[in-house]
């Protein structure tokens, strides 16, 4: 298990994350999304060792990860960008990588058959989504304890992305690997994640389950024969509210069966709960924070 | 000493990284080989440039000193080059990603890699060397171990040590920058640094005693300033210990002992040097902040010491009486342009311009501090009086456009203690006179008053003070030269 | 129009800082000599001809760079994609870049022009040091537009500047590679008797490399110059006698300047977005130059085995460069031995 326990870190003068606690359990997908320059890569090198933390702990089964030798082996790190030599190909990269890792030779050719790629030609000669499955394919086949993947799925087409996926869920169910994986694309997150974590403004907003944290909120549309006012929705745990005229949209938080009776009180014409997705969540979460200068779902 | 062995998988990434390398090892020692060989390079631009050892080493001779030269060349551009290549990936943010992320600890990746430095400089100079002394030399391998040899081999693994030092030093500065551009700066300034700290220092003790004798022709013989900075180099610098084991070699037996000695001095601290930037490179390393990777380089070893140092050196070796010349506008360029190199930004600060005129300020006080104080007492004009054992005194007129030779308008000598003392008196006012009236104009037509001082003293045997008056201080000789006669100073005159 | 102007006046706020240092440079080097070495009457043309000189180096310094800082964005993938979706004609961008490229490189002869008028006494002279500078300014932008020519040809910054410096080495080994052959010709002829400029005049030859020719050029006018002032005379007249480069080479260094803009603006012309970054294979790249100064080498002195290890190690090492791999072909082994046999 890793914990991240009150973690800083600064990069220059900014202040990239702050007061960051998450626990990643094994055996799972975890997501983590966020906004541009949220600190969802910097979230990621601070796991794998790249960076040092400037405050706060970060446990690998109660072990510092920094500079640890023993924890960082159970650790591989795929960048948004990933480095390679001069002039290598994947069959290069391989060899380097083996060094470190134990790759198994067998699913390595397996995946190599699997995502038509060739081990011989040139990596600076892929396309940029190649260049990815190369990478990935490289990670997979090493099959770490942790496996951590910066904006791996972005730049994949949909048929690669399902083979991976397909993979990813084979090793998990293996090996009991983890996979964590910074991702823009939020609906391939919800499908794929079993727990998450939002970043916001340096901080750890939102994090757990994604079914129960999704099944917590709902959105609601209400339709009233009069105007509708702000106050008459003060006992709710409200996101965010949109009133136009006698029509109400909200993102809510709580139970489904409470809020349900509740806002039958009200006698609305038209009362319409509908699920919430993690895209619809995400955007709600961050007008909710512009509007309102506070923190989470 | 079980931190110095490695462990399995970092042997197998040794060995992985020299199959990966194999190619351009192999050129490089084929390249290294034929410059070592003399091959290489032509021999005209041999000629024409390559005197940076006084002239000393003649690539294309086939004296086997000269030419071993070439091997210690081969040695320090692998020093140069291998910290370059082998810490790369420090260079930019992806390498880094992946290095930093490996299951190693930093210390050990930094001590691997390191290894593997010092494999391939190790190995190459020894297969050069080998190479030469059998195939160039026509040595057998029995020539090459026999008694007759011990020195030759000693004198290689001495200069092999010294680039191992080098090398290590190297790595150090390497490693304190943040980008490639700046570690290849980094490492032809601290090429160049001990170079330009000597000929500063020489040059303004130089100026100074010039400046403070104010245009007499006096010599530096108790400049004991100048040889306080030659000892020093002497030691530490790698051509002069070329010398050294040339003279340990050649030489009579108690000059090679001074030699030895000085050769086992300069190669304990350049040990001490090594370990001291071995140490501090992997301190350095361990400490790398990634997110610094491909930014400016900032350390306090680099740009930082470097610009103002320089400056303040190019400052002190230009420097006159003046407080402003024409030299300063020089170096204020060249240092606001190391600056935006350094920051890669063009951009004027009051602070840098404050900083710049404070050290042209500093190095003006200092000269003249140096000046006033005769060089803080080291620089001895008069000569004295126990160790001379006579003197003779010689005026001449000297005549530019006079196809004649110079005419002797007086000689006289002396050898008894009160005529040492009268006429080193006479001198003294002399002096005082020239400095009232000294001018800087070309004389076509002058007098030349010389002294000349036998003296018994280990390091010469005589002294000699030569004063230059133009026609305008022709009275004054006159005169000077009527008080001699009148009060006897000089023996055995002629006019 | 607009866009037009709107690209030199970003150019010239992108630019600015660099362009008041480049200023602030070379006003300082070429006004040097004039304050180390105060105006004297008698040896006037001391500081004045070293400040020529200076020039001279700056020229050609300028003529090397400029057309890699003007175009340096080719060479980049990013950047192609900023600079080809422009709304502008593809001439017209080359055009632009190329005439700011052409003023900056005419800048130092321009401060060596304020400085000779204001240091000048007599003023009888100046148009001298007009004709003198024109013939300076022909030579650089003769240069300056060969190298932005065989510039536009390569892919990568790399190999930009691997062109530029060859253009710049080849013609001092041409020279001395004719030179070579000549004297060793001659001294076959003759039985060691005798030597090359006994029968041929190279100075043309020489004066037809733009490196060469500014220095020659200088040294005429200065020459000329010292004998006015000695013992007067035409000035047009001595000139001539004392320079190779009549006005016959200076329409030569005119159609060169022409010649080579065009071209280079047909290749801008004809570019592909996607060769950014990619090897450059070209034929007038490293196939010209690795033959040229290969065999420059080759043809100067061919029966030293230094040269020979040298010039072949050096063939190797621009070979590794154009393929971006260290390897001996065959196909290298078989065009050194061709050139070695056809020089003996």
């Amino acid at each position: 298990m890793i914990e991240f326990q009150h973690v800083y870190k600064f990069l220059g003068k900014k202040q990239v994350l702050q007061d960051v606690n998450v626990t990643i359990p094994d055996g799972a997908v975890f997501g983590l999304i966020g906004e541009n320059g949220a600190g969802k890569s910097t979230f990621l090198r601070l796991l794998s060792g790249i960076y040092q933390c400037d405050g706060g702990k970060i446990l690998l089964d109660q072990e510092p990860i920094y500079d640890n030798q023993r924890c960082k082996k159970q650790i591989l790190f795929i960048s948004d960008e990933p480095f390679q030599f001069f002039r290598s190909s994947l069959s290069d990269m391989k060899q380097f990588y083996s060094q470190w890792y134990d790759i198994d030779e067998e699913r390595y050719h397996e995946y190599l058959t699997m995502f038509h790629l060739d081990e011989h030609k040139p990596l600076h000669n892929f396309s940029k989504g190649m260049k990815r499955q190369a990478f990935i394919l490289l990670g997979l086949a090493a099959s770490p304890r942790y496996l951590l993947l910066d904006e791996a799925f972005d730049g994949l087409d949909p048929m690669m992305r399902r083979y991976f996926k397909q993979v990813i869920a084979e090793r998990i169910a293996d090996k009991s690997m983890s996979v964590i994986i910074s991702s823009h694309d939020l609906k391939e997150v919800q499908d794929f994640c079993d727990s998450f974590a939002m970043i916001e403004n340096g901080t750890v907003s939102t994090s757990g389950e994604m079914n129960d944290t999704l099944a917590n909120i709902h959105h609601i549309q209400m339709a009233f024969h009069e105007e509708v006012k702000a106050e008459w929705f003060n006992q709710l745990d409200v996101i965010t509210m949109q009133i136009r005229s006698r029509v109400v949209k909200l993102y809510v938080r709580g139970d489904e069966e409470k809020i349900r009776s509740y806002l039958k009180t009200l006698h609305p014409l038209v009362l319409e709960l509908l699920p919430v997705q993690l895209e619809e969540m995400f955007i709600q979460s961050v007008i909710h924070q512009k509007e309102v200068n506070c923190h989470g779902i | 000493m079980k931190q110095l062995l490695l462990t399995n998988t970092e042997l197998s990434y040794v060995n992985y990284y020299i199959k990966k390398e194999a190619r351009l090892g192999i050129a490089t020692i084929i390249i290294l080989a034929l410059f070592v060989s003399g091959l290489l390079l032509p021999a005209a631009l041999v000629e024409i440039g390559l005197t940076l050892f006084g002239g000393q080493f003649d690539f294309h001779s086939g004296s086997g000193w000269e030419s071993m030269s070439r091997v210690f060349i081969s040695v320090c551009v692998l020093a140069y080059l291998l910290p370059l290549y082998l810490f790369r990936f420090k260079m930019n943010r992806s390498g880094n990603d992946l290095y930093l992320s490996l299951p190693i600890e930093r210390k050990r990746l930094f001590y691997v890699h390191y290894v593997i430095g010092l494999f391939y400089l190790i190995t190459i100079s020894l297969l050069l060397l080998i190479g030469y002394s059998v195939f160039v030399k026509a040595l057998s391998i029995y020539q090459i171990t026999s008694a007759g040899s011990f020195s030759y081999i000693l004198l290689n693994i001495y200069f092999i040590g010294l680039g191992v030092c080098l090398y290590t030093f190297f790595t150090y500065i390497v490693i304190r920058c943040h980008n490639l551009l700046d570690a290849i700066l980094m490492e032809l300034a601290y090429t160049l640094l001990p170079l330009l700290f000597y000929y500063a220092l020489q040059a303004l003790i130089i100026h100074a005693a010039e400046a403070s004798t104010a245009y007499l022709f006096l010599g530096f013989d108790d400049a004991s300033l100048l040889n306080m900075i030659e000892l020093p180099t002497a030691v530490l610098s790698i051509p002069t210990q070329m010398n050294l084991w040339m003279l340990y070699y050649c030489s009579y037996a108690s000059e090679a002992v001074i030699a030895l000695e000085l050769l086992l001095v300069a190669g304990l601290l350049w040990i001490i040097f090594a370990v001291c930037c071995f140490l501090g490179a992997r301190r350095s390393f361990v400490r790398i902040r990634s997110e610094q990777s491909g930014q400016n380089t900032n350390a306090f070893f680099t740009y930082p010491l470097l610009i103002p140092l320089v400056s303040f050196l190019l400052l002190i070796a230009t420097q006159s009486e003046q407080l402003f010349s024409i030299s300063i506008i020089f170096i204020l360029v060249a240092y606001l342009l190391a600056h935006f190199i350094a920051y890669r930004k063009i951009s004027f600060s009051i602070r840098k311009l404050l900083l710049f005129f404070s050290l042209a300020a500093s190095s003006f006080l200092l000269f003249i501090s140096l000046t006033k104080t005769n060089l803080f007492g080291a620089l001895k004009e008069v000569p004295k009086l126990e160790n001379v054992n006579s003197f003779t005194l010689e005026i001449t007129q000297y005549d530019a456009n006079n196809e004649s030779p110079q005419t002797t308008f007086l000689s006289g000598s002396g050898s008894s203690d009160e005529a040492l003392a009268d006429i080193l008196r006479e001198q003294a006012k002399i002096r005082d006179y020239k400095k009232q009236h000294s001018n800087n104009e070309f004389y076509d037509q002058a007098y030349i008053v010389r002294f000349q001082y036998d003296s018994d003293t280990a390091e010469q045997g005589f002294i000699e003070r030569t004063y230059i008056f133009n026609q305008e201080d022709r009275e004054y000789i006159e005169a000077r030269i009527t008080e001699w006669k009148k009060n006897n100073i000089i023996q055995n005159y002629t006019v | 129009m607009a866009y037009e102007k709107a690209y030199v006046k970003w150019y010239h706020k992108h630019n600015q800082r660099i362009l008041v240092t480049y200023l602030m440079i070379a006003a300082t080097l070429i006004i040097a000599p004039q304050l180390m070495f105060p105006y004297d009457p008698q040896s006037s043309s001391m500081p004045l001809a070293l400040s020529a000189y200076i020039v001279s180096a700056l020229n050609l310094l300028m003529a090397l760079l400029i057309p890699l800082y003007q175009f340096r964005y080719l060479f980049n993938k990013h950047s192609v994609d900023l600079f080809y979706p422009l709304p502008m004609k593809k001439t017209t961008v080359y055009w632009l870049n190329y005439g700011i490229g052409a003023t900056l490189v005419c800048v130092p002869n321009v401060i060596f022009f304020i400085n000779v008028l204001w240091e000048q006494a007599s003023y009888a002279y100046i148009p001298y040091y007009l004709l003198m500078m024109t013939g300076l300014v022909l030579f650089a932008l003769s240069l300056y537009a060969l190298v932005t020519f065989f510039v536009m040809k390569c892919n990568s910054l790399w190999d930009a500047c691997f062109a530029a410096a060859a253009v710049l080495i080849s013609q001092l080994l041409i020279v001395s590679a004719v030179n070579g052959l000549l004297r060793n010709a001659v001294t076959e002829l003759v039985n060691n008797g005798g030597s090359a400029y006994e029968f041929f005049s190279l100075s043309y030859f020489e004066g037809a490399q733009p490196v060469m020719a500014g220095f020659q050029w200088i040294s005429a006018s200065l020459n000329a110059f010292f004998h006015i002032s000695q013992s007067g005379g035409n000035f047009l007249t001595l000139w001539l006698q004392e320079s190779t480069l009549n006005a016959w080479m200076l329409i030569y260094y005119l159609l060169l300047l022409i010649g080579f803009s065009d071209w280079a603006c047909k290749t801008y012309v004809k570019r592909k977005g996607e060769d950014s970054e990619q090897q450059t294979t070209s034929k007038f790249i490293f196939p010209l130059f690795i033959s040229l100064i290969t065999g420059s080498l080759l043809a100067y002195n061919i029966t030293d085995i230094a040269y020979l290890c040298f010039t072949f190690v050096l063939f190797f090492l621009m070979n590794a460069l154009a393929e971006r791999k260290l390897v001996i072909k065959t196909k290298m082994i078989a065009v050194l031995a061709i050139y070695g046999i056809s020089l003996l």
